[in-house]
């Protein structure tokens, strides 16, 4: 193995709450103090929907059938995948206020030029989890380009409904921790090609965005 | 618990590994006695022996790449050789320990080390070196009447006793930044001792130690290295036309090797392919009349890199085939432990082909064991050769025998203490045993994280990395338990940024090696390195300046005595244009002149210095003549000085970063709650945070679980060379675990500012009960994995220098340093 690396975890949460009128799941219930300046946002638990099973597909190519881990072919897929995640689950599962919002279109695309954006400072946290310093800069930017754009269904849910609202802010803990995680594997000395980075932290923030977008509306 | 219990039970413990590690360390069975043979037939191969003369030479750290890569070998003259024949080149294999004493003792017996040796190579005063009585190749010499001049280093005289050689001049080896002057020594000698006196010496060892030197100090790709191949490589080239002037039936044989070889880092101790393969030459006239070894004669030297970059030359031997080859081509009888096999490309030399290989295999056939004789009507050379090949790797592999009811007994008694620390721990952490507290709960998380990780070599070769890990997982912990406004947050991205800057300082672990690293940037910019060091001793006059006035003067006095010392340290080391000009224009303006003899005069005078205001300090607060308040915040400052003058030069300014650090920690528990019932929770957690840094640290300051990153530079401040053990192992122990020291000083303030006098005690047991948990089950763990992979291939590389560690862990940083400044401070607090 030529390159080396460290590993880490990586993409802290992008957005800051730092009101913490967070309004959960629990409080759904209460619909009747709706209070109409910041209404409750919640994602109905309609697991069917809100599966991402893009990610499962994703996560079976990126390991069984890319030749040696292609991590921008990779990303050129999950990218699209998202947006039609999001259009999909947002516009059943999102519930605002009293409604169901839509999808805003323009605000579908202002997004991504945002998680685009977002890439960079995630990739000033993944560097200080611990990703090589001078080293490999191009992969880890790559890396900090798939956490981002696997916190991109979340991202838009933070523009279109409300920054002060902490729900969203599981889905990124979950890729973070997804990602953290993974690196157990890469001080290992079984000299595989996808110990290299940061194959096994791309896998584990796909496990964690995996496992996040499918149990986060329960807890 | 109450203090005495609380001691009983961390002696008991440190007694408990003592007796694993003692259980542990096989001894190997060494047959006594030394071979002979039918004194006709002795007579009759001594006659006809195919050489008269050997000059044995050992450039220490010659790696195989070194003598036959074009890449990086200048040994011009050795290539030249190689390709006419003259010389034949192999790639020996190194049995780790690849350090200098155990290496020596194959070469010369032909046995494989055991790990107890690599121990024994750093107390080297042990006598249990002694190989006068063991039979060696320089044993058959001796008793063939043959005389034996050596000059190098001074280790082959802690093996071999002195009256066996006819003229010594033996090097010491231990200063390890002079390139130049311990070659000299060996090199002076040549003229005068070797070649006007050609007909008085039958064997002639040099041993030369600036290669490795070089090595330790800059690595395989230093600078120095290509002068260094060219300085060997001329002297080779003069005592090789000694040769040719002097015999004129070219009966003397030149042999070089490298008793091992380095890593990627100019390190050794381990098992990497760097390390074990090391280079080997037989040089002589008489070489070039016979065939050329198999694949020397596919190649032209120099070599233009290996497949893999595994360091595998031409062919491959192991070391010790060295010792039977001698025997055979000098017509003497193999040494009795030897498990080497006569290279095969020397059998066309030796006027008894036959008989010399059944001498070999029934030497091999009796070391496995076996006792009837064997036949050989039926073998063919090929067939001979294969089944020795078989019986040496079943001999070097077997040579272990445990002690296993002690093994049980000291593993027993450390579970039972550990339960016992767990049980106390439980208890004190909150009102009822099973209430699970988060504190108590993440202690024993981490521990048994750590624990379970030592059931794989590569997490106890990479243990760093799991620290990082787990730093970077606490270092998210700020932003769950406090309220995030501007303050917590800029604290917080500090916090972060000093983690990973000294994250980024040095090397750790065997994986993954950057070539980019603060260390090393700092090496390159020496400019850079001073005004970072110096940056970081005014912090801390800084530091002491919010404090008493006299401690400001103080401070500022022991940590100038620091600077001088560490700047004249560096100029006496031969890396003068290093240091800035102003700095040293700083030494002539106080009239100082760094010689070697005033560099021991200057670190004693600090040392003395430094001893006198710790101890007037602690007497006078004791007194009331000092103020309490500012006691433990003083004392730690002395303390981080001292550890200044124990670090290498491009360390020092970590502590600047640790400073930074310490005060956002400090920062996050001044704002947790405090309330009475979590002072428990507190001090755990404050010492669970000291422990997870302390290793932390310890590993990103460049130390490894492996022996051969121990750092003896800093052990030897203000010793002469008549040194006192004792104290040349506290520095040591000091410069290897300076930051783990200055890490274990951070709950200090938090525990004991704002505590009530009557409780300070169980503060104190609480306190140390939080390492002393995380030890016991750490070492339960490693125990049992020692026990369960005792067959393991990496045994002796991996596992038992981790047992090494955790002993001085637990000795060191446990006991010594964990109890006797931490009770000095709470007895003159009382």
């Amino acid at each position: 193995m030529s390159t080396k690396k460290r590993a880490r975890k990586t993409v802290k949460k992008t957005v800051s709450f730092s009101d913490d009128t967070t309004l959960t799941t629990h409080q759904n219930r209460l619909k009747k103090n709706v209070d109409h300046d910041r209404p409750p946002v919640y994602v109905r638990k309609t697991p069917l929907m809100t599966l991402p099973y893009h990610l499962i597909i994703l996560l079976y190519y990126y390991i069984f059938m890319s030749s040696d881990y292609n991590t921008v072919k990779l990303l050129g897929l999950l990218i699209p995948a998202q947006i039609g995640y999001l259009v999909l689950q947002f516009n059943k599962c999102t519930v605002y206020g009293n409604k169901i919002i839509k999808i805003n279109l323009s605000l579908v695309l202002i997004c991504l030029g945002v998680t685009f954006l977002l890439s960079f400072p995630a990739m000033l946290l993944t560097v200080l989890f611990g990703a090589p310093l001078m080293d490999l800069l191009w992969e880890t930017w790559l890396l900090s380009l798939h956490f981002v754009f696997l916190a991109y269904p979340a991202v838009y849910s933070v523009f279109n409904c409300d920054f002060k609202v902490g729900l969203w802010k599981k889905y990124f803990i979950f890729i973070v921790v997804g990602g953290w995680i993974s690196c157990v594997v890469i001080p290992l000395d079984w000299d595989r090609d996808w110990q290299n980075w940061p194959i096994p932290i791309v896998v584990g923030g796909y496990l964690g965005a995996l496992v996040g977008y499918t149990i986060s509306a329960y807890i | 618990m109450n203090l005495k219990q609380f001691t009983c039970l961390s002696c008991v413990q440190l007694f408990a590994i003592l007796v694993f590690i003692f259980a542990f360390f096989p001894r190997k069975i060494v047959l006594p006695g030394i071979s002979h043979r039918d004194p006709d037939e002795d007579r009759d191969l001594q006659h006809n022996r195919p050489f008269q003369k050997l000059v044995f030479v050992i450039i220490d750290a010659l790696r195989s790449d070194f003598l036959f890569d074009a890449q990086i070998s200048h040994f011009d003259n050795v290539h030249q050789w190689l390709n006419t024949g003259e010389a034949w080149g192999y790639t020996s294999f190194a049995n780790p320990p690849t350090v200098t004493l155990p290496r020596l003792k194959s070469i010369t017996t032909g046995s494989t080390p055991s790990f107890i040796d690599l121990l024994l190579n750093v107390a080297q005063d042990v006598d249990s070196n002694d190989l006068s009585e063991h039979d060696s190749w320089l044993q058959q010499f001796i008793q063939h009447n043959n005389t034996i001049r050596f000059m190098g280093d001074d280790t082959w005289l802690k093996l071999f006793p002195h009256e066996w050689f006819d003229f010594t001049d033996p090097t010491h080896s231990f200063f390890v930044s002079d390139f130049t002057q311990v070659d000299n020594n060996v090199t002076r000698n040549l003229p005068g001792k070797l070649f006007q006196e050609w007909t008085q010496w039958d064997v002639a060892i040099l041993h030369y130690l600036g290669l490795d030197h070089i090595g330790h100090k800059d690595g395989p790709h230093s600078k120095f290295m290509a002068t260094k191949h060219q300085e060997m490589d001329r002297i080779l080239k003069s005592i090789y036309d000694q040769v040719l002037e002097h015999d004129i039936d070219d009966d003397t044989l030149i042999c070089v090797l490298g008793d091992h070889g380095m890593n990627e880092l100019g390190n050794h101790g381990g098992s990497s392919a760097g390390e074990t393969s090391a280079g080997l030459l037989f040089l002589s006239p008489k070489l070039s009349q016979f065939a050329k070894p198999g694949s020397q004669a596919k190649y032209t030297l120099p070599i233009n890199g290996t497949l893999d970059r595994d360091f595998q030359y031409l062919d491959t031997v192991q070391q010790i085939d060295i010792v039977p080859t001698i025997s055979a081509l000098f017509g003497l009888p193999i040494p009795m432990n030897s498990v080497g096999i006569i290279i095969p490309d020397f059998l066309q030399l030796l006027p008894e082909k036959l008989l010399s290989i059944k001498e070999n295999f029934m030497h091999l056939w009796k070391l496995s064991d076996h006792h009837d004789d064997v036949t050989f009507v039926d073998f063919s050379i090929e067939d001979i050769y294969k089944k020795m090949y078989d019986i040496q790797e079943t001999l070097t592999k077997s040579a272990t025998n445990y002690n296993y009811p002690l093994l049980g007994l000291a593993f027993v008694s450390f579970l039972i203490i550990t339960i016992i620390a767990i049980y106390q721990f439980q208890r004190y952490s909150g009102p009822s045993f099973c209430q699970l507290q988060i504190s108590s709960l993440s202690v024993l998380l981490v521990s048994a994280i750590l624990g379970v990780s030592t059931f794989a070599s590569s997490f106890i070769e990479e243990e760093h990395q799991l620290w990082w890990w787990i730093v970077t997982a606490s270092s998210a912990v700020p932003l769950f338990v406090f309220q995030l406004d501007a303050s917590v947050i800029s604290r917080w991205f500090i916090m972060l940024v000093c983690v990973r800057l000294i994250k980024f300082w040095n090397n750790s672990g065997q994986k993954f090696i950057y070539s980019n690293v603060m260390s090393n940037l700092l090496n390159q910019n020496p400019f850079w390195k001073w005004s970072l060091n110096s940056l970081t001793l005014l912090a801390l006059i800084m530091a002491s300046a919010r404090s008493q006035l006299l401690h400001f003067i103080v401070t500022t006095i022991l940590v100038a005595l620091c600077f001088a010392y560490k700047i004249s340290w560096e100029i006496v080391n031969g890396n003068q244009a290093e240091v800035p000009p102003f700095m040293q224009d700083l030494l002539i303006k106080i009239d100082f002149v760094p010689t070697e003899s005033s560099l021991i005069i200057l670190a004693r005078v600090f040392f003395q210095a430094w001893a006198i205001v710790v101890i007037s300090r602690l007497l006078l607060t004791k007194l009331k003549i000092l103020d309490k308040r500012y006691l433990i915040k003083d004392v730690k400052l002395y303390i981080t000085i001292l550890l200044v003058l124990q670090t290498s030069s491009q360390n020092i300014g970590q502590f600047l970063i640790f400073q930074i650090l310490q005060s956002q920690i400090y920062y996050f528990f001044q704002r947790l709650p405090t309330s009475s019932s979590l002072s428990s929770s507190k001090i755990y957690l404050s010492n669970l945070v000291s422990l997870i840094l302390q290793n932390f640290t310890f590993f990103q300051f460049g130390g490894t679980n492996s022996i051969s990153t121990i750092d003896l530079g800093n052990a030897y401040h203000g010793v002469s060379s008549d040194y006192n053990i004792y104290v040349v192992g506290t520095l040591m122990s000091v410069a290897n675990f300076a930051p783990a020291i200055y890490w274990s000083m951070l709950p200090w303030s938090i525990n004991y500012n704002s505590i009530p006098p009557h409780t300070k005690i169980q503060t104190f047991i609480r306190s140390k009960l939080t390492a002393f948990t995380y030890h016991c089950i750490f070492g339960a763990c490693l125990m049992m994995a020692c026990i369960f992979l005792r067959f393991h291939l990496f045994i002796w590389s991996v596992f038992s220098p981790k047992l090494c560690y955790f002993f001085g862990w637990n000795f060191v940083m446990g006991f010594l340093n964990g109890w006797l400044p931490e009770l000095a401070v709470l007895f003159i607090l009382d």
